[in-house]
């Protein structure tokens, strides 16, 4: 963080939905993937469901949105403690460079806590070499990797 | 190898506890992990616990339970159906080479399906490669590994 700057970590309001949809949008376009208009409309509404074990946080340089953490809580078999699964982590490319992504990563695992969660687990693409250095210094690398099959 | 007669795929119920039990634990055993046996409790009221989203199908040979297949619905950012978290896949070794593993992951395709999932998806380990082989053939690898971090 530069000197004059101030990074803080909070929700993302209901009234962002522009600002977030910006940084949401730019890393579906660097996973190559579109998610539809009405699909985006329920994750929106889910996040700000208290009902919902769907969560968002953002990283505010100076006030403004400069990236975002999107996480689930979901039951496990091995454990009494849900997993939290860190869905999507972005931070814009202009803002890079100042900690903002392990500030949010962090505050995920604070979130995690309190949750009583036992564990907060995500997958990132083996070739992402830029991220993987990050999360090589904040979490573990387990050794499993992933299968998936899409259903139509 | 062995004449099987009959495979069948459902699910396992209440009163076979017993049977469940040494599958479970020959899966830990292989991934190196003990559970307490209050978390066995847990795990196994949770899988009969119509309020939660964690299931368990078993493969019988000729009547015999000698596979199980446990997985759970979460929500997720990408799509408003859930995803289907195939979290744990274990045969006995008496029961290899017969398809039931093939035959348990074809089934939770088939649940998820039902239940609207978008997606089935689960974790092996790298050097797994006599389950890799398989999963080759009836999914994708999707080229993400995992990282974690371990909490409380």
């Amino acid at each position: 963080m530069h000197k004059d700057e101030k990074l803080e970590i909070r929700p993302v309001g209901t009234g962002e939905r522009v600002e977030w949809e910006r940084l949401w949008r730019a890393f579906q376009a660097v996973h190559q993937f579109t998610v539809s208009d009405e699909t985006m409309e329920v994750t929106w509404r889910r996040f700000h469901d208290p009902g919902e074990p769907m969560y968002l946080l953002g990283g505010y340089v100076n006030g403004e949105l400069c990236g975002i953490v999107q996480y689930v809580f979901h039951r496990s078999c091995t454990t009494t403690g849900d997993f939290c699964f860190l869905h999507n982590l972005f931070v814009a490319d202009e803002a890079r460079g100042r900690g903002i992504g392990r500030a949010l990563i962090e505050a995920v695992y604070a979130a995690a806590e309190r949750h009583g969660a036992s564990r907060v687990l995500w997958n990132v693409l083996e070739s992402n070499t830029r991220a993987r250095d990050l999360y090589d210094k904040i979490a573990q690398r387990s050794g499993f990797i992933q299968y998936r099959k899409d259903l139509c | 190898m062995r004449t099987v007669e009959r495979i069948a795929i459902r699910p396992v119920g209440e009163g076979e506890r017993a049977e469940w039990e040494p599958l479970w634990k020959g899966y830990l055993t292989f991934y190196k992990a003990t559970l307490s046996p209050e978390q066995n409790d847990l795990t196994w009221a949770r899988l009969h616990d119509p309020a939660e989203p964690m299931h368990l199908l078993g493969a019988y040979v000729d009547g015999r339970l000698e596979g199980i297949v446990h997985y759970l619905f979460h929500r997720s950012t990408w799509t408003a159906g859930a995803y289907c978290y195939l979290q744990d896949l274990f045969v006995a070794e008496s029961g290899r080479n017969h398809g039931l593993g093939r035959a348990l992951i074809e089934a939770v395709y088939a649940q998820a399906r039902n239940a609207g999932a978008s997606r089935v998806y689960w974790l092996t380990h790298e050097t797994n490669e006599t389950a890799r082989a398989l999963y080759d053939k009836v999914a994708e690898r999707s080229g993400f590994i995992q990282y974690r971090k371990m909490l409380g």
